[in-house]
């Protein structure tokens, strides 16, 4: 990025007391170069001194010629300071070096020091005669001048003290002009460098102060993303009044629109300021990028000046554009406006700010995209602590199912035909149990389980299918429900080569769910068919439904649709999950086949006939059969 | 000592498959146990039986569904309602919270009221007796 050539912006009459009196502070500290410099230029001319902004001479900096001491002794030296203020005033007008003649008809020359086009010093230099006939308008000066003070009496001592200056030609006066006006820059750029040194550190540790005083506020308890950029106002405050801005606007740009997202003082600028701050404060507001802030031509071809602002106040200040990442797909734009009738806005300053208004930006996003995450962690920390209350639920349940079983089966008055039953439905009671340790254990590990090593082997398939229906006897009983096991299966089922334990528990699983959200009074079917040359387990139930638009998310993680919800309150979400991600695991997939509406109807809940298929590759059948 | 036997206690539990055993030991012990499975079917019953209503209702704190009580959270916290229900309507009924819920900010509904006590599951049969009689002999002091 190029940083604006500040020498050329124009000047500001304020800046005058500022200039003078760092340049009266850093003369001193110039003086071992000033010296070696005035050494050298002023070798032959009689009298050199650097006089600064109020008129004062600095005797450090100045040789005086014999002219100078006989003047003193003739007690006319007021003469002198009144002829050296009238050109010092002359060349703080014309900003351009001047030659003259002195009250005393000997050539002089005043340049002054220019910082920013302002005047803050001369050098003034000369007490020559010119030589030969150009000499003469001198001694006419130097008679004009004793009548017109009456000082004729002393005429002839002064003319007597003049021929002793030395005579120098016209050109000679000119080629002296011509250096010490390039001195006179040099010095000028000199004070410049200090003057930015200094004020870079010094402006840019107390904006960072109060910019980041600002932020720290933003990293309060409970902020929010939706919080934030009201928060921004203070710390946008302090940016306005850091860096005499009239306005600042923070413009969010999402999917190529802008948005203003903060802002700070464009009420007031409408309120009340001129008609351009009006036009900045829409402008700002309809801000729809930055191809419409962005002119050419400008001196500051990386910064954007608004058009508004510039038809309406041609030597307006910067409305300053800059714009910070948010991640891949967001940007941040700053634009700030200084409003050019601010008295103490220092243009010379500019760059420092936009240093620092960058920096504002930069900060603006880290401390949003921190308060994104500090949400989402947020976020992540509740739903894991919802997450951990629905497992302590889920397991504490059959757990309380199996420890009353046990104390039931050691009470002396417990009935001897019921404990008969609780010992045969114990085991099942466990295998649940086991059944959701372990779902949790896999959603937990994310899919780690899907990569295990399987361990194919030629499994029974109907037994397989009985042994899982007779695992959920007990809870469909308990639930009204029937399991029918459909074991009419071709030759070609008898035996498949699958991994009996993760193909047992995704149909566990999937059974589980049927006979928790089925209708009491209804039957699931559990049965296998072969469809497309895959081995298809289906599980059949009525009950709920299950939504079109939802047979493919409730087999994400986590996932309960809104009327498994209602129908039973608690659940992870993830046996499907689990079904599909070792059926995945082992070449196949689970799916959501349809979801028929029926007549009957369950509390406020309509019958759906739901097919959930487990389905297997061509690759586990032992025998080629074709479909039933 | 309180006897349970003879009692007509209302078992408000939308997991009847855990709680079975639970139930069953009640009536074990001679009590008449009739069982609700959600919000609705708890507050059907206290309707119907509001002249002759049960010594004791054992409650669920997390019940499915129910479309009679408008429920803000979707539903999960049925056994808040009913309570909720019956304080306005000023039923008074020995009740004793059974839940596994874990939720201190729902758990402490029912810690404000003295009366209730909250045995959270699993527990074992004898703390259930235990708070029974605890509450059936508060019940008979007033």
């Amino acid at each position: 990025m190029n940083e604006p050539d500040l020498v050329t912006l124009p000047p500001q009459v304020d800046d005058s007391t500022l200039y003078a009196r760092l340049f009266a502070e850093w003369l001193p500290s110039m003086r071992s170069f000033l010296d070696v410099l005035f050494a050298s230029i002023f070798q032959s001319w009689g009298a050199y001194t650097l006089v600064d902004n109020e008129g004062k001479d600095d005797r450090n900096f100045a040789r005086f010629a014999p002219f100078c001491k006989a003047i003193d002794d003739l007690d006319l030296r007021k003469y002198c300071i009144e002829c050296n203020r009238r050109r010092e005033y002359e060349v703080s007008l014309s900003r351009k070096p001047l030659a003259y003649w002195c009250d005393w008809g000997l050539r002089e020359i005043v340049v002054p020091i220019l910082i920013h086009e302002v005047k803050v010093g001369v050098i003034l230099c000369g007490q020559k005669r010119l030589e030969g006939n150009e000499d003469i308008e001198g001694q006419l000066q130097l008679e004009k001048f004793v009548v017109a003070n009456r000082l004729e009496y002393l005429l002839p001592e002064l003319r007597e003290q003049r021929s002793l200056c030395p005579a120098v030609s016209i050109f000679e006066v000119d080629e002296m002009v011509g250096i010490l006006w390039a001195t006179s820059q040099f010095i000028s750029q000199m004070l410049y460098n200090k003057l930015e040194e200094s004020t870079r550190s010094e402006r840019a540790a107390d904006a960072l102060k109060d910019l980041l005083a600002g932020f720290g506020e933003l990293g309060g308890d409970g902020m929010t993303p939706a919080r934030f950029w009201n928060a921004l106002d203070k710390p946008l405050d302090n940016l306005s009044s850091t860096f005499d801005s009239r306005c600042v606007a923070v413009v969010l740009e999402s999917e190529g629109k802008y948005r203003v997202v903060a802002s700070h003082g464009f009420g007031r600028a409408k309120l009340q300021s001129p008609p351009e701050a009006h036009l900045i404060s829409s402008a700002v507001k309809n801000f729809t990028g930055p191809e419409h802030l962005e002119l050419t031509g400008q001196p500051f071809p990386d910064c954007f000046l608004t058009s508004k602002v510039l038809e309406t106040y041609p030597s307006a200040n910067l409305v300053v554009f800059d714009k910070a990442k948010l991640g891949d797909d967001r940007v941040l734009h700053l634009l700030v406006y200084f409003d050019p009738t601010f008295p103490r806005h220092n243009r010379l300053f500019l760059h420092q700010k936009k240093q620092a208004l960058s920096l504002f930006l930069r900060e603006t996003a880290n401390s949003f995209l921190h308060t994104e995450r500090v949400e989402q962690l947020r976020k992540d920390l509740a739903d894991k602590d919802a997450l951990l209350l629905d497992v302590v639920h889920q397991i504490n349940q059959p757990l309380h199912g199996i420890l009353a079983d046990c104390e039931n089966l050691l009470r002396p008055e417990y009935p001897m035909d019921k404990k008969g039953k609780v010992l045969k439905y114990l085991p099942y009671r466990a295998k649940h149990l086991a059944r959701e340790v372990k779902s949790v254990q896999f959603a937990v590990q994310d899919g780690t389980l899907r990569s295990e090593k399987q361990n194919p082997s030629c499994v029974d398939l109907s037994k397989l299918l009985i042994e899982i229906g007779m695992d959920f006897q007990g809870y469909a009983e308990d639930r009204f429900v029937r399991i029918n096991v459909d074991t009419d299966v071709s030759d070609s089922l008898d035996e498949v080569l699958i991994d009996r334990d993760q193909v047992g528990m995704a149909l566990t699983n999937v059974v589980y769910n049927a006979v928790r959200y089925a209708f009491p009074g209804t039957a699931i079917t559990i049965r296998s068919e072969l469809a497309n040359q895959q081995l298809h387990i289906l599980v059949i139930d009525d009950g709920i439904e299950i939504r079109p638009s939802e047979r493919e998310s409730i087999f994400r993680k986590h996932v309960r649709t809104e009327l498994a919800k209602r129908f039973s309150l608690s659940g992870l979400g993830i046996g499907l999950f689990v079904a599909r991600e070792l059926m995945r695991g082992l070449g196949g997939d689970a799916v959501v086949v349809d979801s028929m509406p029926g007549s009957r109807t369950y509390k406020q809940f309509l019958e759906h006939r739901t097919t959930i298929a487990l389905i297997l590759p061509q690759s586990v059948l032992l025998k080629s059969g074709g479909t039933r | 000592m309180v006897a349970l036997k003879g009692l007509r206690i209302l078992f408000a539990d939308d997991a009847t498959y855990s709680m079975r055993p639970t139930i069953e030991a009640l009536e074990a012990t001679g009590a008449r146990v009739d069982v609700a499975t959600d919000g609705t079917e708890v507050l059907g019953y206290l309707r119907k039986h509001k002249t002759d209503p049960p010594d004791l209702l054992i409650l669920d704190i997390m019940m499915a569904g129910g479309t009679e009580i408008d429920l803000p959270d979707g539903g999960r916290t049925t056994g808040v309602e009913v309570y909720k229900w019956m304080q306005k309507e000023k039923f008074r009924i020995p009740t004793v919270i059974s839940t596994v819920v874990s939720d201190p900010s729902i758990l402490e509904i029912f810690r404000r009221d003295e009366r209730i006590p909250i045995l959270e599951k699993p527990y074992r049969f004898t703390d259930l007796e235990r708070e029974i009689r605890k509450v059936l002999i508060e019940r008979d002091k007033r």
